[in-house]
């Protein structure tokens, strides 16, 4: 009987430490990362600067955060970006990567079928292994582009300069809407 | 809220057990009479569920519904001979409604068009108001037939659950409950564990 006992009562406290182990919601704070993988859609929405996405492993998978926003994504089919200022944003190995973004906005794009971004003023644009690049910049910016390592509309590269700042091609092929970087 | 709530229901749990247990303790104990128990081949259990813990998946807050539980005894004398117990395979479904979505998954309210065709999306949703569940659990119930009126169970096992529309899988439910006799053969059920808590009524048919 007390072997019995013994036994319901271990069987209560592993329910009880099960309980107790579950954590309360995980929403998506500043300065915490939080991640989306396996489904089908995912939008994770992070107010306030400083946000950590990633998301992997799914359809649809984005993020819309503020400033000083850090966004990764990849296996994903179309992943989505829309930030404030200083971000960075990494897709690789999707089918589609779009972002949204403002001033110094990193936007690392690779092993892409299209990538695609609207970037604010002093961004920094890098696509590589793509079917299609496109970048628009509403200040200046600066795009690189490798395989193709030219971007040029025949390579499927196209920069566009929404701001006052002209189009420029760099030595190095890289095209940049304003002054090109110092070598 | 929900640990407030986990907490009332513990306390009141560990209550009522020590209640039922001294009661048993105190009158004649049927626990080490090997087949002394009401005779049945099927256990049907209407009940209603509460999910007063984050289900698997992506549901999160109170959980509220009802489900079903049909167990078949398959082993009269279970795994310790000397003792009044016996071993049932159990199949069940449970519909919960969850207040909330765990997680940082939203869905998104607008998109634009970006370059290259991208949908961008700009305005995501922190929440979902709810999620709808439905579990299908396969358990191992291992009865003991303490007291005339009173009986209790452990139920390991494994359970399917669609939830938003997708089927899932989780390895690992646990349930631990307990069954007031009304009659031989009709009893007050309850049962706590992950990922559902249930009462409800059961019928030794």
């Amino acid at each position: 009987m007390q072997r019995l006992f013994s036994a319901l009562g271990l069987l209560f406290l592993l329910s009880l430490a099960l309980l107790t182990g579950c954590h309360d919601n995980d929403i998506c704070k500043p300065g915490e990362p939080c991640e989306c993988s396996g489904g089908h859609d995912c939008f994770v929405g992070c107010s306030g600067d400083g946000c950590n996405s990633r998301c992997f492993q799914m359809e649809h998978c984005g993020a819309v955060c503020d400033n000083d926003c850090s966004s990764q994504c990849f296996d994903v089919q179309e992943c989505s970006t829309s930030c404030g200022d200083d971000c960075d944003v990494s897709c690789h190995n999707a089918v589609a990567c779009g972002a949204i973004c403002g001033a110094r906005c990193h936007f690392d794009c690779h092993d892409m079928d299209r990538c695609g971004v609207r970037a604010g003023d002093a961004s920094e644009i890098n696509c590589h292994n793509f079917s299609r690049c496109d970048v628009e910049c509403t200040g200046t910016c600066h795009v690189r582009s490798a395989a193709p390592d030219v971007c040029d509309d025949q390579h499927g590269c196209s920069v566009k300069c929404l701001g006052k700042a002209a189009l420029t091609t760099c030595g190095d092929g890289s095209v940049a809407c304003g002054g090109c970087p110092a070598p | 809220m929900n640990r407030q709530l986990l907490r009332i229901f513990s306390a009141l749990l560990l209550a009522l057990g020590s209640v039922g247990l001294c009661r048993t303790a105190r009158a004649q104990s049927t626990i080490k009479q090997p087949g002394e128990r009401p005779h049945y081949f099927f256990e049907a259990e209407p009940h209603l569920d509460t999910g007063l813990v984050d289900p698997p998946g992506f549901g999160g807050g109170l959980g509220l519904g009802l489900g079903l539980r049909g167990t078949i005894e398959l082993v009269k004398n279970g795994f310790i001979p000397k003792l009044n117990n016996s071993i049932g395979i159990g199949f069940g479904v449970d519909y919960l409604r969850y207040d909330g979505w765990q997680g940082p998954r939203g869905m998104c309210e607008r998109f634009e068009t970006g370059p290259s065709g991208t949908q961008i999306c700009v305005r995501a949703s922190s929440s979902i108001d709810h999620v709808n569940y439905f579990y299908v659990p396969v358990v191992m119930q291992w009865n003991f037939w303490l007291h005339r009126k009173w009986s209790v169970f452990g139920e390991p096992g494994l359970a399917l659950y669609v939830q938003d529309g997708r089927l899932e899988f989780t390895p690992f439910v646990l349930y631990v409950g307990g069954r007031y006799h009304l009659t031989d053969h009709v009893t007050l059920t309850l049962r706590i564990g992950y990922p559902t808590f249930s009462f409800g009524a059961s019928f030794l048919l």
